[in-house]
């Protein structure tokens, strides 16, 4: 298996292209004239009350210079402290924690139905016994990629809420609720990963081992499901991290259109009303999704794939040996 | 030969692949042939002849589309013509062994060793418990000759090299004790040594087992080594199906004769005469200084190489680094067929990169046409017209968007040499040098046989007229008729442009048969260097002489 040194170097990287997105955030936020927050705060429609206006304005000290506001911003975050919303002066750790449970249920739901479909799609594409069938499922992908995810919403609300009345489209009905954006969400993310999967197994079906697997006289069944479909879904693998975030982070359409508040529909609102601490957080959630689902992709990757580590190990090596070599030099001519 | 012990019977076989909604297009046309127990029948043809597609036939491994249009086919008695892919299931590992022709892509990587034997050996005993499937397993992998056979279960196929996976192959074969083994081409991707070890364990288990062995190779030397009947294909007919030393002896068929003559093996001094009229004629012309036979010469040589290392770091932290040649010199004279043989792994091929300028050294010098080579090769070559590079595979080294054309007259452009017109009458003036018809200039890569686009390359590599060519492995990838024809042409360049070769190669049947001189690569050391028929004639170290051992067909043929 993968040594903890890797794990270790990977959670190094991955915690420093957070602190970077967060910095770059922030400043960013900043590069518009005045402060974000004081002008948010001093904006005449701002519903705020005076007195929580006065605190925001005391807790985020918008009358020190940048770098000190981006000092006390980290050191807060550090601490855990994710700031109070300038819209309505409510803790943002509460107000994200709302959307994560709203968003986390659907984006599960919605995973597992995405991976199941692909699979479905692919499988069928590739080892269906007729060809009409695998033709057809070849064009699956296709079309649902190219289907918007607001029209498929839109048609699922029209039959089975307002046609056939079996979920209801404004009260939130739990599970029930889930299903139908969880299948317009499926539908859009499994068209790109069946894509490579196909691809994948195709390949992996035509390989050499594949041949000596049927003479050796395994059955088809397990050949397919035992040696075909583990080689050939590998490379779709990082598909499926990207897939991961995208379901967590990105899907303000279907959120809007099945009236649901979850992390989308929060970035909108808080992107609209140029709530800063609000969106930094959204950001820094975002990151650490992305990056933690990345990590875990490749170390499924090195834990499938024994060749996986030979060769990170390759191309490691000769860069150790190169600065060591380096260093070496340098102390030589520091000698002489 | 009774009706029951035959274990192949073949009469008047035809295949056919799909060629389109309702076209089949025939490949192979009525061959009929047997094979008893404790026989090896091989299979003998060229690229095309038909003799993969009938072993996939007998073996149920036909690929989708193609199908036994007529004929019948019994294996062990069983009438298979008929067959569904479901009814082969009986028949695979218990009565067909399949040893494939590619070790290193035909286990699946992400299984270890020790499951993919288990695998095989539960289709002979579907019963068979963990630990006696694991002890089978271990007692399999020492049959075939690995070595600490119990900690190999755990290793994955890419730890393993090509001799050791080819062995793990013939284990999984043998698993559910077959009665014949069919083996495509077992030997085509491994070293000579390994080949020779690989076919005396197949013969062994053949005695031991009273296996069967359908053997299919392009080889016709190995051929006759090793197997009892020879059946010789060409275009999808049997032109020949007799015992060996019949065939040898009296070839029936013209296209046999032809081939047999095309076996390097066969003839090692089939350009002695060239070899040494082009010494000759070198003194004579005045133009070349060397004289390519006489080693020691005072002309300055063409290629020369001194003290030359190179290593490489190792493939992980813990492996050690590769050294991949250390302290190697070579000297090519003008004029000179100067071969470098090794196995895979001996560093010949590095050794070649470094001569064409394409891979760096640590230490030594290396001199082509007297102008030394930079330690760090330079991103592009800056003098192309003295050395060019001619590489094995003639599919990957031709860009397959390029027309021949395109591809012949890129060094030209490279270079900026001449008008749009002079390149053109240049292209035509190579291609016509490698006997390749004008109508191939609007091709692709693709649209050309091996044999074509391997004299593209060399025409690529020549329309700068240089004076050396580097061949790396110039005809492996060729059938032996077509190597034979391409072998042809560059010695009638050679004698037309004055060239000296510097030919990278395994195969010393070829080398014995084209080289002025040798020079034996074992591990990154010259360990014998010499004018090629002393070094044929007494070779003086143990390495050399069990490369030239382990040349098929050498012994049998010479007496042809």
């Amino acid at each position: 298996m993968f040594s903890l040194r890797y794990v270790a170097r990977r959670m190094a990287q991955s915690i420093l292209v957070i602190f970077i997105v967060y910095a770059l955030t922030f400043f960013a936020l900043f590069v518009l004239p005045g402060d974000p927050v004081d002008n948010k705060i001093n904006n005449p429609v701002s519903p705020l009350p005076q007195e929580t206006a006065d605190g925001l304005r005391a807790y985020y000290q918008v009358d020190q210079p940048l770098y000190v506001q981006f000092f006390l911003h980290l050191g807060r975050l550090l601490r855990g402290d994710l700031g109070f919303s300038l819209t309505n002066g409510k803790p943002v750790s509460e107000l994200v924690s709302q959307a994560l449970a709203q968003t986390l249920p659907l984006a599960g739901l919605a995973f597992a139905l995405t991976v199941l479909l692909a699979f479905a799609i692919a499988l069928t594409a590739v080892f269906a016994p007729v060809a009409w069938l695998r033709e057809l499922a070849k064009a699956v992908p296709v079309v649902s990629i190219s289907t918007p995810s607001f029209l498929l919403s839109y048609v699922l609300v029209v039959v089975f809420s307002f046609r056939l009345g079996w979920v209801s489209s404004i009260q939130d009905e739990g599970f029930k609720s889930l299903i139908l954006p969880a299948i317009t969400l499926a539908c859009g993310a499994a068209g790109a990963l069946s894509q490579v999967l196909i691809r994948g197994l195709q390949k992996a079906a035509g390989e050499p081992f594949v041949t000596v697997l049927v003479a050796k006289g395994v059955p088809s069944s397990r050949i397919v499901l035992g040696h075909v479909l583990k080689n050939g879904s590998i490379p779709a693998l990082t598909l499926l991290a990207l897939t991961v975030g995208e379901l967590l982070a990105g899907s303000v359409i279907v959120e809007t259109v099945f009236n649901r508040t979850g992390l989308g529909y929060f970035t909108y609102a808080s992107v609209r009303d140029q709530d800063t601490p609000t969106i930094e957080a959204i950001v820094l959630i975002v990151a650490v999704v992305y990056l933690s689902v990345n990590l875990v992709a490749d170390l499924l990757y090195a834990a499938l794939d024994p060749r996986i580590l030979a060769h990170e190990a390759a191309t490691r090596a000769p860069s150790k040996r190169r600065l060591g070599g380096r260093i070496k030099g340098i102390k030589e001519e520091v000698a002489a | 030969m009774s009706e029951n012990v035959l274990l192949l019977n073949i009469q008047g076989l035809h295949v056919a692949y799909a060629a389109g909604p309702k076209a089949t297009r025939e490949v192979v046309h009525g061959v009929s042939l047997s094979l008893a127990a404790g026989e090896t029948l091989a299979l003998v043809g060229q690229s095309g002849s038909g003799k993969t597609t009938i072993a996939r036939a007998v073996s149920g491994l036909l690929p989708a589309g193609a199908g036994i249009t007529a004929g019948t086919v019994k294996v062990a008695g069983h009438e298979v013509s008929g067959f569904k892919p479901q009814d082969w299931r009986s028949l695979r590992g218990t009565v067909i062994g399949y040893v494939p022709q590619d070790p290193l892509s035909s286990l699946d990587p992400l299984q270890r060793i020790g499951a993919a034997l288990i695998e095989a050996l539960k289709v002979g005993r579907p019963s068979l418990g963990r630990e006696a499937a694991e002890a089978a397993a271990v007692a399999l992998l020492e049959r075939v000759g690995i070595h600490a056979a119990r900690d190999r279960l755990r290793s994955y196929p890419h730890e393993l090299s090509g001799g050791q996976l080819q062995r793990v192959l013939i284990a999984v074969a043998i698993a559910a004790e077959p009665q014949f083994l069919i083996a495509d081409e077992p030997t085509s991707a491994l070293d000579v040594t390994v080949q020779k070890v690989i076919l005396d364990l197949i013969d062994e288990l053949r005695v031991e087992r009273g296996l069967g062995v359908l053997f299919i190779t392009h080889d016709l030397a190995l051929a006759a080594e090793r197997s009892d009947h020879l059946a010789v294909l060409k275009d999808g007919r049997l032109v020949e199906h007799r015992a060996v030393n019949e065939v040898l002896e009296r070839p029936d068929h013209e296209y046999t004769e032809g081939l047999l003559s095309h076996v390097p093996a066969a003839d090692p001094d089939k350009f002695a005469a060239h070899l040494g009229l082009i010494a000759a004629g070198g003194s004579a012309g005045g133009d070349v200084r060397g004289d390519g036979a006489g080693p020691g010469h005072a002309a300055e040589p063409v290629v020369s190489v001194r003290g030359v290392s190179k290593t490489f770091p190792g493939r992980t932290a813990r492996e050690e680094p590769v050294v991949a040649l250390s302290g190697v010199d070579l000297r090519v004279e003008a004029g000179a067929v100067h071969a470098i043989v090794g196995e895979s792994g001996s560093g010949k091929t590095t050794l070649g990169r470094i001569i064409a300028g394409l891979g760096g050294f640590d230490t030594g010098q290396v001199l082509v046409q007297g102008r030394e080579l930079p330690r760090v090769p330079a991103t592009r070559n800056v003098r192309p017209q003295d050395l060019q590079l001619v590489y094995q595979n003639s599919l990957a080294a031709l860009d397959p968007r390029l027309s021949v054309e395109a591809a012949v007259a890129e060094p030209l452009v490279l270079a900026r040499r001449g008008s749009k017109a002079q390149r053109a009458a240049a292209v035509r003036e190579a291609l016509d040098a490698v006997a390749l018809p004008l109508s191939v200039l609007d091709r692709k890569p693709l649209q050309l046989s091996g044999g074509q686009r391997q004299r593209v390359a060399l025409a690529r590599a020549l329309v700068l007229a240089p004076r050396v060519l580097v061949l790396d492995e110039p005809t492996s990838a060729l059938d032996v008729s077509v190597q034979a024809q391409v072998i042809e042409l560059l010695f009638d360049l050679k004698a037309q442009r004055e060239l000296s070769y510097v030919v990278i190669s395994h195969d010393l049947g070829l080398v014995r048969q084209i080289a002025s001189h040798v020079s034996v690569l074992e591990r990154g050391r010259i360990v014998e260097s010499g004018p090629s028929r002393e070094l044929f004639g007494e070779p003086e170290h143990e390495y050399t002489r069990a490369l030239i051992e382990a040349v098929p067909g050498g012994g049998l043929l010479a007496t042809v």
